[in-house]
Order: structure tokens, then sequence, then C-alpha cells
């Protein structure tokens, strides 16, 4: 099969950065392979689709990378799938969103609809032109990227980390979407470290090691504590006393007048670990803004602390991590963002230190007091942001997700501190995760939100 | 070979339909007729003194009411800044003129005010949100428009983030609750809690989205053409 | 003059849909008069305070313009643009005039208060081309911009501290119009662990 592209001691460094985040590749790619790409957070993977692209800014570069496209020697010809779909659907309708590629590379508007329609085929999304892009589920809205990239006619397809984005589901689609790729003669690189049933179709694995050199064979992967059982600490020794959380007969509308929850009843006492789980959708999100007073229920009786939830009330008693929760940071140093809530519960400024200074040891992270938290990697600034967050001793701590696209150090030293602020000072957790398998010998108490009903267990 | 099953038939007529430009009720082409006719009747307003051109351009914008139809919603807001605008003029044409010299003047002017903006006005409230982006983007050099389409359409989503990040700051202390705004010195704290993440924000986002559209060929090519269907820019 | 990337278009955009959320949501909350120049002149000054080049405020309170155009916020008419615009024109000016403008509270001040000033000159010209009279004209003028100047100094008292902040996180380049890491332009360093669903 004919050569698609090649990389030759390809090397780069980004503008201002002091090492090669790419060193010395060499990679060739024929049309109708599939190649598998790994590598730890930060290793380079996505850097390297950039590259091939001919997206990545003015650094360093040594090398050659060869592209043997029908665009020519430029870099049409190559698509790639990022990792965030939210941010590539720049459209409101189906097909004025799968026909963006055409409209850049100038097609005629005329040939546009037999292309657009045989590109959504191709990925398998039976939608009409018309349909809104905001509606589609989210597996739909990765199959409506994919058609938007296979529109365009790439001889190479690079996607990135699949597998973050897909349930077992969607990835056996997409399996069968790489199959049909590769007979046509489409060249495909995955950047994945869980390709799971992509496997099948996988001819060939690499993978970067931290200095940004690409090796042969997958990634071998430390064995991850979070997914053994965490050891059972000793629960909490608190007498019985009025629940932290109360909810009965709680109904919680949604749009177009279906309910998210229904009739739905339970209670927290203090120092009680929880976990909520649900699939996408299912009202995570919602019974937490619930907790917080920002939602109210449509029906039945919501307490916390014995009363109705009022954010203004809540300050200082209950903490809150929702998704990403370093978009919250915006002090100049970390010490200022983690001792933010203590200014405005107006401590002394000599309280105010150690207290911040505490938190940080806690959390590890008092090396990074003085720092920017621009400048902090991204596990490091989800420390951050929870350490602010503790730093005023909630009762109630609630994290929506906590553990979304950290690594799995990063993961087990939060699972760990959370276990100690719920021992050291019973703190009443309540986490809300789409991945509880984790966490089942952790909890106290998991509640599992399906079809807008919650089985406690 | 001669048995077409009813899906296909169905995309057949999809891709018809995109190819024809439709000429209903706010088709392109007549979004660009209306436009004309709500700017050449705001633009006769600034000339027309006399009270029978004011009558006559007075009948033009009750002839688009009746055809565009602006809800409740558009005629309450309006009726008020219509009000405030009449009251604010009579006013200072009285105590510059008197009241009976004023009064009248004072209301021909107003009157002749109202003209002016109403036409736009009831244009901008009544054609769909998509049809204005398209008629924009035809005269507008196609990156601008690329990017004036985008950040409206990601709206939802900013929205999303901020109502995300106003929560968590209110339950870290952060004095930005609607009460708390009422006070003056509390508009530092919702800048430096809500506006500076969300600039960090929608800078990452401008960077994803940037990416995006690149990883698409956009800027490849000078000029863009456009997808023919009705809905969407 | 080189092409402004699209990265910072966007972020110009974001800045001009900021100006119209802004604006809409406070209206419903404030119920004060000419409050609205506050947020338009406040984004306007981090927009060109974030985007190093000469035309970019000008660009954003285009794209405000016309975005409230398309939302149909605000009252419509012929100004429409010169509301957004016009401030976005003194910012630029200035800016071109006064190195450092974004890291001293006066200038800040005198120029926000030009920007806001803005609102007078609309009123004026739009009175003018009625044929109002002239002392009506300027007593309107007047009326109408007052509190809006008033917003528009105010606004120019945030932009500073939060100038600073925005440049310790990087949206702000440095002194040499660089971006003050290189992080900026990399992808971020994680694994992307979203909900799944097929």
């Amino acid at each position: 099969m004919a050569e698609v592209i090649r990389l030759q001691k390809y090397s780069f460094a980004y503008p201002g950065a002091s090492r090669y985040v790419l060193r010395d590749i060499d990679l060739s790619i024929r049309a109708g392979e599939c190649h598998c790409l790994g590598g730890s957070t930060g290793s380079g993977k996505t850097s390297l689709a950039l590259a091939l692209k001919g997206l990545l800014p003015d650094g360093e570069t040594n090398g050659v990378i060869s592209r043997f496209l029908p665009g020519g020697d430029g870099a049409g010809g190559l698509g790639i799938v990022l990792q965030n779909p939210e941010t590539q659907i720049l459209r409101r309708s189906v097909g004025a969103e799968t026909a963006f590629g055409l409209e850049n590379l100038c097609v005629l508007p005329a040939e546009m609809p037999g292309k657009v329609r045989s590109a959504l085929d191709q990925a398998g999304l039976d939608k009409s032109f018309e349909g809104e892009t905001g509606k589609l589920s989210m597996g739909e809205k990765y199959r409506l990227i994919l058609a938007g990239q296979l529109v365009m006619g790439p001889a190479l397809l690079i996607i990135d980390e699949p597998a973050a984005q897909l349930d077992p589901a969607g990835l056996e689609n997409l399996l069968e979407i790489i199959r049909r790729l590769k007979v046509a003669g489409t060249a495909l690189l995955l950047l994945e470290n869980r390709p799971g049933p992509l496997q099948a179709a996988i001819d060939h694995y690499w993978h970067l090691n931290d200095t940004g050199q690409l090796l042969t064979g997958p990634l071998a992967r430390p064995a991850s504590n979070l997914e053994a059982s965490p050891p059972r600490l000793p629960a909490s020794t608190l007498p019985p006393e009025d629940n932290v959380i109360d909810v009965l007969g709680m109904t919680i509308g949604g749009a177009e007048g279906l309910a998210v929850w229904s009739d739905v009843s339970f209670a927290v006492p203090p120092g009680q670990r929880v976990v909520l789980t649900g699939s996408n959708g299912s009202g995570k999100t919602t019974m937490l803004r619930c907790l917080t007073g920002f939602l109210q229920p449509d029906n039945g009786t919501l307490k916390v602390f014995g009363a109705k939830p009022q954010a203004r009330e809540l300050r200082g008693r209950v903490g809150c991590l929702y998704q990403n929760p370093q978009k919250q940071l915006f002090e100049t140093t970390v010490f200022d963002e983690v001792a933010f809530p203590l200014r405005r519960l107006r401590e002394n400024r000599r309280e105010l230190a150690a207290r911040v200074t505490e938190t940080l040891v806690l959390c590890g992270i008092e090396n990074l007091a003085p720092m920017s938290p621009h400048t902090l990697s991204f596990g490091q600034k989800h420390l951050v942001a929870l350490a602010s967050v503790l730093v005023i001793a909630p009762q109630l701590l609630l994290l929506d997700d906590p553990f979304a696209g950290l690594d799995p150090k990063t993961a087990e030293k939060m699972l760990r501190l959370l276990t100690k602020i719920n021992v050291q000072q019973d703190t009443t957790i309540v986490l809300a995760t789409h991945e509880p398998k984790n966490l089942s010998c952790w909890a106290d108490q998991t509640l599992t939100i399906t079809g807008g009903n919650v089985v406690s267990h | 070979m001669f048995l077409i099953d009813s899906k296909n038939q169905q995309k057949d007529y999809q891709i018809r339909k995109a190819s024809k430009v439709s000429l209903s009720r706010y088709g392109r082409s007549t979004v660009w007729v209306w436009f004309v006719v709500a700017l050449v009747l705001s633009f006769f307003a600034f000339g027309a003194k006399t009270p029978v051109a004011l009558t006559w351009l007075s009948g033009g914008d009750i002839v688009l009411f009746a055809v565009h139809r602006p809800g409740h919603r558009f005629i309450r807001r309006m009726f008020k800044v219509v009000c405030w605008q009449v009251g604010l003029i009579v006013t200072l044409y009285c105590l510059r003129f008197g009241v009976a010299e004023g009064l009248l003047s004072g209301l021909t002017t107003s009157w002749q005010l109202c003209l002016a903006f109403l036409p736009g006005a009831i244009f901008i409230e009544t054609v769909p949100e998509h049809l204005i982006t398209r008629m924009l983007t035809d005269v507008m050099p196609s990156r601008s428009a690329f990017v004036l389409a985008t950040c409206l359409n990601f709206i939802p989503m900013v929205l999303a983030e901020a109502k995300s990040i106003y929560e968590g700051q209110v339950l870290r202390g952060a004095r930005i609750l609607p009460k708390d705004l009422a006070n003056p010195g509390n508009w530092a704290e919702m800048l430096n809690c809500l506006v500076v993440p969300m600039m960090i924000h929608s800078m990452k986002l401008a960077q994803e989205i940037a990416l995006a559209a690149k990883a698409r060929d956009f800027g490849k090519k000078r000029g863009r053409t456009a997808w023919p269907g009705e809905s969407d820019s | 003059m080189r092409r402004m990337p699209l990265k910072e278009s966007l972020f110009l955009g974001f800045c001009a849909v900021f100006i119209l959320v802004f604006r809409a949501i406070f209206r419903l909350h404030l119920h004060i008069p000419g409050h609205a120049m506050f947020f338009t002149v406040f984004f306007l000054f981090i927009a060109r305070a974030s985007v190093n080049r000469l035309p970019a405020a000008t660009f954003t309170g285009m794209l405000a313009g016309l975005g409230a155009l398309v939302l149909g916020i605000g009252k419509a008419g012929p100004i429409l643009f010169a509301k957004f615009m016009l401030p976005g024109l003194v910012i630029d000016l200035c800016a071109l005039l006064i190195p450092g403008l974004f890291q001293s509270t006066i200038f800040c001040l005198v120029v926000a208060a030009l920007a806001g000033s803005t609102k007078f000159l609309d009123t004026w010209v739009m009175d003018w081309l009625i044929g109002m009279d002239r002392k009506v004209m300027l007593q309107h003028a007047l009326f109408e911009s007052g509190t809006a100047m008033l917003f528009g100094l105010v606004a120019g008292l945030f932009v500073v501290p939060v100038f600073r902040k925005l440049r310790s996180h990087g949206i702000i380049p440095g002194k040499s119009g660089i971006p003050d890491s290189s992080q900026s332009v990399q992808p971020e360093n994680q694994s992307t662990s979203k909900e799944k669903q097929g």
C-alpha cells in the first residue's frame, strides 16, 4: 500500500519552551493501515497530531514531514477529530456543520448536499440536514464530527482519545467505521491509551515516552490504585443525629416537561460518604444544584442542615466543587486563591495564614503557594481548587465528577485526601460520578439514578 | 433496481431541497427586501418635518407592524421607550419655548425620532436570528462572518459555564448574589470572581475553536462558499 | 500589518458577546439607565489589552453592534453600530497614543470617560439629523449621556486590577507582546475523560 505520510527524525519544541516535546520521531503510515499511539499525559500525542496536520505554532523544528496526500505538499487530505466534541461543532444544523469543511475548500454549493449525505451515511448518523446539533446526544455529536471530517475525503484520519468520549456501544460503532475506512484505503491514527474494542482494527502500536521519543508497542500502564479497592477506613463514630440531607418525595422537571427526578427520597446522616451515580443526563449535577439552593424542586421537600437550602445561608458550611473546578481560579497566587474564602469570612491575618498553610500541607501543595495558578499543571490546578474549598472546613462537601481528566496518581491522591477529611473532620461527602466501580468500597451509601428514580445501596 | 425504498427517497428529497433557495416568507431574498424597506422608512423619518409626511411614514410603519406581527413583549418594550423619549423631549421643548409652542414642537420631534428607530426595531425583533446572521455573512468578509456566527452560537455554552462558575464562587463566599450587587462596593468582586475566570475560559475556548476550524482547513483558501441549506449560517 | 490570528479574533468575538450578555442580564436586575456603558467600556478595554492590535476594540465594538442586531438587543436604528464602535475607536486611538495605558489607573479613567462620552455624540448626531432645536439637542444629549459617562468612568476604575490578574494568568501578553507562557499555545496537559454515551 502507498505511503501516506512519513516523519524522519522529526523534532519540535514550542516557542519559549526549554525542551523538545517531540524528539527524533521516525514514523511511516501507509494507506489502509490503522496505527495506535499511546503515551502518558503531556507526552506529546496531540502535538504530534497537530504536527502532521501542520497546525503547530512557529517553534523550533528539526527533521522532515513528507506528506503524500491528494492535497499536494500542503496539509490537505488529513483530518483530525480532536478531544473535546463540544468545541468542534461550530454550526447549528447538521447539514451546515457537516458542510463546514467543504465551504472552506470552496466546493460549489450545488455539490455539497450529495457529499454531506454520503458523509453522514459513512458516519452512521441518520439525521436530516435541518436537525439541530444542540439536541444530539454525545455519541451522535461524535459521529457528526466524524462526518465533518469524512466529507473532505481525508487520506489520513487522526482521532484523538475516542475512548474518553464514547461508551462501549459507541466504540463498537466507531470500530465498524474504522474497518470500512481501512477497506476504502483511508489510513488512521488513533491517539489512545485504552483502545478497548478498537484493538480489533489496529495494525501497529506506538507510544511516546516522557522525553518525546517514539517507541514501538503500547504504553505499559502502571496498576492504578484507584482501580483496586481502597482500604476501608474506620467509619464515622458520630452518634446518630439529625440528618445533614433529607429528601422526601422530590420531583424536578427538566427540558420539554420531562421529570429529571421523580418522587425521590433519601437521607444522608452526618459524616457519611455518599456516591451519587448515573449516566450522562440522569440528573446528578441537578441534584447538587438543588442541595446548594440554586435550583428549586417542583415538588417534595429538601432540607440541608434541617432547613430549606439557600446559598446565602450555606456559605461557610457547604463546599462545592463543580466539574472542571480549575475554571474558578482567578487570583494571582495559589496562596491568595486558597485564602479567598477565609477573607470573606473575615478571619484575622495570622489565623488566616495559618489555616491556608495547613490546608496547602494537607493537599500536598504547600510548595506551590507563591506560584500563579496559570503556571500549574491540570492536576495541580485541581488540587488548588479543592484546597480553596476545604480551607473553610465545610461540614458538607459536594463534588461533581472530581476525578474527570485526572491522571491515576492525582486521582488517588485526591481520594485519600477526601477520606482523610471525612475521618478527621467528620465532613459529610456527596460525590457525583459516572464511574462508580472504583468507589463502591469507599462509599457508605451509593445512590444510583435510573430513569428519574433513585436506588440506594 | 426498480424498488427505491422510502429512506432513499427521503434522502434524495433532502438533497434537492437543500440545493434550492426557498423563497418562503422569510427566505434570504425576502429578508433583504424587508431590510431595505426598514432602512428607507428610517431614512425618510429624518427628513419628514410636516405632519402629512409623518402620517405617511406612520402608515408605512403600521403596515410593517401588521405584516411582521411582533409580539406583546416587543410592544411593551417599545411603549416604555417611546414614553420615555416623548416625555423627555416634550419637557425640554416646553422649558425652552413655553408650554404652548413647546408642546407641539416637542411632540412632532418625538414622533419623528420614534419613526426613525421603529422600523429597525421591528425588523430585528421579527426576522429569525439565523436569517439575520445569514444576511450579514452575505456582506461581511468571511472571517468576520465566521467569528460573529460562531461566537453567537456558543452563547449557550458560555452562559452555562458562567452559571457554573458563579454558583461555585458564591459558595466560596464571593459577595455576588443579586442583593450583594446592589452595593457598588461588590462590583469589583463580581469582576474578579466571575469576569476574570470567564475571560480565561473564553480564551481557552477561542483557542480550541480556532484549532477545530483550522483542522477543517478554515483559512486555507481565500474566500469560502456557503452551504445552500435554508437554516444556519 | 500581519493578519489577526483566528484565536484572537474569536476572543474579541467573545468579548463582544460578554458586552451584550452582561448588558441584558443586569438590565433586568438593576434598571438603572446608562449602566450598560459600564460593560461596554470595560470589555472594550479588556479586548484591547488582551489583543494588542490597533483595531481590536473597534472590531469588538463592530461585532457587538452586529450581535445586538442579530439578537435584537437595544433600540435599533442607524446609530446601533456607533453605540459600540465609537467607544472602541476612542480606546484604540488612546491605546496607540498612550503606551502603558492599561497599567495606569488615571489614564484608564480619562480614556474610559472619553469612551463613555461617545453616547453624547450618538444622541447629538441623531437629534441633529432630526432637526431638533440646538439648545434642546444639547440638553437632550447631556441628559441621555450623563449616567453613561459616569458608568464608563467607573468601568475605567476596574481595568487595571483586572488587567493584572489576566496578565498573571497568561491571557494578556507580556511586555514583548508574546504570551507570558508558551503553555497558552500547547494542548492542555490532560487526558479528557468526559461523560460517555453511545
